[in-house]
């Protein structure tokens, strides 16, 4: 591959010569997909040994806290897989079903 | 409280393991990556129009072509003369056994220096679980009604065939080997593949809960190898203590509920050849082509 350095590439221009537009910031974006939930996870402080398992693997990465203080859900965003509890060496989390309201 | 480049409320099924994967990968590459998604379930990670969930540059290539946009990147960026930058592809197992296969057998070849990565879900999942180049025999999909006929291409060993410097397989019960590829990916002057599988709770007909597991019982079985290819040399990083038979990774998965006996014999008849080539070379190969 021809490594051609080139400080001065040419800003991209319309054929007519007009510049494009190019946005300074794209949004991010996040949906809110607790609302999703059926199951919410139900961490049990006197069996969790804080060792960070859960944490590791949610799909989502909404545990915080697991190895210093205890585990934190940020149920807004938690989707209630359950992975968490699957892989929890300790039993330590339960899946509670929300309740209707 | 977020942690990484990714938002954490996207649009992936509960129990995604793609999503933890994605994460995993672009934690490790840093925020000097350039990402390059196709059409797939991933694309929810590339976001559209105006909007996306990751706050690294990105584009979504087309399908055929996530290897040929990656290497117009590094191109660029090597005109620019810009070389601390990776350039990642993060594609669909459709995308890139399939659909991709030709842009990325031509950028490998070229020798074009790009990290591409294959989330293997073992199907063309965002379109409606049709099969795909690498679904698995006797896997239900919905174009494989009476579950495949056929086995799986191996693209460890197409890309080898290619004589690619840096090749490897992993998995997300295993995010530290994962990470560490990832790393040993970035770092390779030329082309790299990370093939890693990925259990999809709507495709394969499992509970949300089980992906990990499942990823897990697949390198237990010995159905997923977990191994790394560097210029040629193979080492094959977990080997199972016991493997348990194949039946066990097969059960916890509806894709499979109509497999048929002489199925089920010839899988566990190719995987118990794979392990006793594998123990045969004392489980580190050197390939064909060294
Ligand atoms: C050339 C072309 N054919 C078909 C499609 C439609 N399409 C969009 S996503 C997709 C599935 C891709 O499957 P895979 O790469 O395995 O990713 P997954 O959806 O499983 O994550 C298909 C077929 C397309 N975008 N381009
Ligand atoms: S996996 Fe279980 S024991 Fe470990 S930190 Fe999480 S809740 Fe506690
Ligand atoms: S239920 Fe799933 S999304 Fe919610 S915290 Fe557990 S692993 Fe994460
Ligand atoms: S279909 Fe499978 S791979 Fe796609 S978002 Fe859902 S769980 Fe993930
Ligand atoms: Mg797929």
């Amino acid at each position: 591959m021809p490594a051609t350095p080139n400080k001065r590439l040419p800003r991209p221009v319309l054929p007519d010569g007009r510049p494009i537009k190019v946005p300074a910031a794209f949004a991010v974006v996040s949906v809110e997909t607790g609302a999703w939930r059926l199951e919410r996870p139900v961490v049990d402080l006197t069996r969790c040994n804080r060792c960070g398992i859960c944490e590791r693997y949610c799909p989502l990465q909404v545990i915080t806290e697991s190895r210093t203080t205890v585990p934190r859900i940020d149920l807004t965003y938690c989707k209630g897989c359950g992975v968490c509890a699957n892989e929890c060496p300790r039993v330590a989390i339960a899946m509670v079903a929300e309740s209707e309201e | 409280m977020k942690k990484g480049f990714l938002a954490h409320g996207m649009t992936t099924c509960a129990g995604c393991t793609m999503e933890l994967i994605a994460r995993t990968v672009f934690d490790t590459l840093g925020e000097k990556t350039i990402v390059v998604i196709p059409p797939g379930c991933a694309a929810i990670l590339a976001g559209y129009s105006l909007e996306t969930p990751l706050e690294l540059p990105v584009v979504m290539s087309n399908l055929e072509a996530t290897a040929a946009f990656a290497a117009g990147i590094r191109a660029g960026l090597e005109a620019q003369g810009k070389n601390d930058v990776n350039v990642l592809g993060f594609a669909g197992d459709g995308g890139t056994a399939d659909i991709g296969l030709q842009s990325l057998s031509g950028a490998v070849e070229r020798g074009d220096r790009i990290l591409y990565v294959c989330y293997d879900n073992e199907a063309y999942m965002n379109t409606g679980i049709q099969g795909s180049g690498s679904t698995p025999l006797g896997a239900w999909t919905t174009t494989t009604p009476g579950g495949k006929a056929s086995r799986r291409k191996d693209l460890g060993l197409i890309m080898d065939a290619h004589g690619i410097p840096y090749v490897a397989t992993a998995s997300p019960a295993y995010l530290e080997d994962l990470a560490k590829k990832v790393a040993k990916a970035a770092a390779t002057p030329g082309p790299s593949f990370i093939h890693v599988h990925t259990p999809c709770p709507t495709g394969w007909r499992f509970p949300t809960a089980k992906g990990i597991e499942i990823a897990r019982l697949a390198v237990r079985t010995g159905m997923w190898v977990i191994y790394e290819r560097v210029n040629g040399v193979l080492e094959v990083n977990i080997k199972p203590a016991k493997r348990l038979p194949v039946t066990e990774y097969l059960k916890t998965q509806g894709r499979f509920a109509g497999i048929g006996e002489e199925q089920v014999a010839a899988m566990q008849a190719d995987v118990d050849r794979t392990w006793s080539q594998l123990a045969a070379s004392g489980e580190v190969l050197q390939s064909a082509g060294a």
